[in-house]
């Protein structure tokens, strides 16, 4: 146990020494800061003002009229979000799958298909959707029957749509009454304690850089010995190959807490001078609570994966994957960025507030976590086993299926 | 003339293919993640500009990879050949695998019934990728880890989503999606004085 403790102390001050460490500091320090710039509060609503925002409702007839005219809309742009794959996907329908809506339409609209095309087709010219007048559907059609023709809908726009009956209340969008803006307020103060709905925020920019930085922070740490040509020497060293291992990885999640706890001052003092501002008492714990919930298992996973692709293939593979798998869960979220968790590395929740979106997703958000530490688990198993396998002479076996021998990669 | 292509024959042999065909695939994938079918100007921009600009990164920082050891290094230096002149060979190289990739890929969009301005799109494109090929040359150079020569144009890229626009100007990487492509000339100009600044450090 000493030795493991001793090696992470040698990863740590090595790490000190090493450029990479502070420009991926930097790097994930002036990310935040830049795209945090100044978070806007929630402000005590005064009653009488004309509008409180927007929401969404699971109200059965407000869901079906506006999914409808969403889709009416985006017939006429000819532009759907989609997720066919779990990843943001944008479709463009050509004109057969728009006359195959048209008929999947008239079953449940008082009109035929050439009616509703037409329909659309007036709308285009109608600048003003204000002015556009509304197509009800049939009085005999219930919700069921409304859901299954739109998942028929979604089934011919490639699947993943906003109109499969689970997503359809998402096109809905309602005037939050001065009661709702009221116990949203109450929320930010009694239950978030001001701290927590900054610490939602601070969380959802902090994911987007650390699912990135610290790939580049481990693959060079697995580069460091082979560059170096240190391997031979360490790999004849009494020392288990999980000691060595779990070393470097343990030394990279204490480093990379650094810029984490460093990053969280500027809310955290933002909190506190809308919390002596209110007459409010914040928590002061909860960017490190939400940080280590939310933030963490981002970093376990992010550099277990590094580590295994690394070993396995070389760096510039981990990073090649790695970015390419960030990219798909930015793209992923791009389309609902206050609460959507689902299985994306990077869960969103880019608004200060709305703690009744936060406490309806929080289930989802534990799953999703202890999802990327069970993953991380295994990479980092993974990880030992190849790195003991190499070390055993299995390196050549190794090297000759999986990297080019004239490579220092 | 023999020698030049001898030299360029050995890069992509031993050390460019795996980021050409990597840069291939994901150009290949794309279909996968986002709609390439019946586009407009502005959905077209955006699949060139956030997704298929990523291939600069891959495609230009691999010039000082084959080097990266210094016993190859005093190697390559004890020989007749300049060694700026090697890089300017593979500089060369990867400006044409991303020019072909660039135009195959609108070749596809077009056959994919989507409608966008052909010339100005290319343009655009192939600038956005030497704009960031340039930024990781340059840091590579002056760095020398090749991660970091992968991270700082990738944090240039994750900067251009939300606030970007506000604080890069001229700089923004997808201005293109907004139906302006004259700003591309300045990632181009700005792109390819940072490729040959890194080229000069590392003339050596």
């Amino acid at each position: 146990m000493s030795k493991f403790i001793d090696l992470i102390k040698m990863e740590c001050k090595e790490m000190l020494r090493s450029v990479t460490f502070y420009i991926v500091i930097i790097c994930i320090v002036a990310f935040f800061i830049l795209q945090y710039g100044d978070a806007e509060s929630v402000q005590k609503p005064e009653k009488g003002k004309v509008t409180y925002g927007t929401e969404n409702t699971f109200d059965h007839a407000i869901t079906i009229q506006q999914s409808l005219n969403q889709l009416l809309q985006n017939i006429e742009a000819n532009r759907f979000t989609t997720y066919p794959v779990g990843f943001y996907k944008e479709v463009v329908l050509n004109d057969m799958q728009k006359e195959k809506i048209y008929r999947i339409l008239a079953k449940i609209l008082p009109m035929n298909a050439k009616e509703i095309k037409q329909y659309v087709k007036n709308q285009d010219d109608n600048q003003e959707p204000s002015q556009r007048k509304e197509i009800k559907v049939k009085e005999t059609v219930t919700y069921e029957q409304f859901c299954s023709t739109f998942d028929e809908i979604d089934h011919v726009i490639g699947g993943g749509s906003d109109y499969r009956h689970e997503r359809l209340y998402s096109n809905t969008s309602v005037p939050v009454t001065y009661e709702n803006a009221m116990k949203n307020y109450n929320d930010f103060i009694n239950k978030d304690h001001i701290s927590g709905a900054y610490a939602r925020l601070y969380c959802d920019y902090m994911g987007i850089v650390l699912a990135i930085m610290p790939i580049f922070l481990a693959v060079t740490r697995m580069l460091k010995d082979k560059r170096a040509k240190a391997q031979d020497v360490i790999y004849a060293k009494k020392t288990s190959s999980a000691i060595i291992i779990l070393s470097r990885y343990v030394s990279i999640l204490i480093m990379l807490l650094i810029p984490v706890i460093l990053a969280s001052f500027h809310p955290l003092f933002q909190s506190i001078y809308i919390g002596k501002r209110n007459g409010v008492s914040i928590d002061y714990l909860a960017f490190i609570k939400l940080a280590l919930l939310w933030l963490f298992p981002t970093i376990l996973f992010v550099v277990a994966c590094s580590f295994f692709l690394s070993e396995l293939f070389g760096g510039l593979v981990s990073i090649l994957i790695q970015t390419m798998y960030w990219v798909l869960s930015i793209f992923a979220s791009s389309n609902n960025i206050v609460g959507s968790i689902g299985k994306n590395l990077i869960p969103r929740f880019n608004k200060v507030g709305e703690y009744e979106i936060y406490a309806r997703i929080f289930q989802e958000l534990i799953l999703n976590r202890l999802l990327y530490v069970f993953l991380s688990i295994i990479f980092i198993i993974a990880t030992i086993l190849i790195y003991d396998f190499k070390r055993k002479d299995g390196g050549r076996c190794h090297e000759a299926l999986f990297l080019h021998s004239k490579r220092i990669h | 003339m023999k020698r030049y292509f001898y030299i360029a024959k050995e890069y992509i042999k031993n050390h460019y293919v795996f980021h050409l065909v990597a840069a291939i695939i994901i150009c290949m994938i794309s279909p996968l993640f986002m709609g390439t079918e019946n586009l407009n100007a502005v959905m077209t921009a955006r699949v060139l500009e956030q997704y298929i600009s990523l291939i600069g990164i891959i495609l230009f920082v691999p010039i000082f990879l084959p080097d990266q050891d210094i016993e190859i290094r005093n190697l390559i230096r004890s020989k007749k050949e300049p060694v700026i002149r090697i890089k300017i060979i593979r500089l060369l190289e990867e400006v044409v695998a991303l020019a072909g990739i660039v135009t195959v890929y609108i070749f596809y969009l077009i056959a994919s019934h989507c409608s966008f301005p052909v010339w100005n799109y290319w343009f655009g494109t192939v600038s956005t990728c030497i704009f960031l090929g340039g930024i990781g040359i340059l840091t590579y150079a002056l760095i020398d880890n090749p991660p970091i020569a992968y991270a700082i144009p990738l944090l240039y890229y994750m900067l251009c989503y939300g606030s970007g626009e506000k604080y890069l100007g001229k700089f923004y990487l997808f201005s293109m999606s907004s139906q302006t492509v004259s700003d591309k000339i300045y990632l181009l100009a700005i792109g390819i004085s940072m490729m040959f600044f890194g080229l000069w450090m590392k003339r050596r």
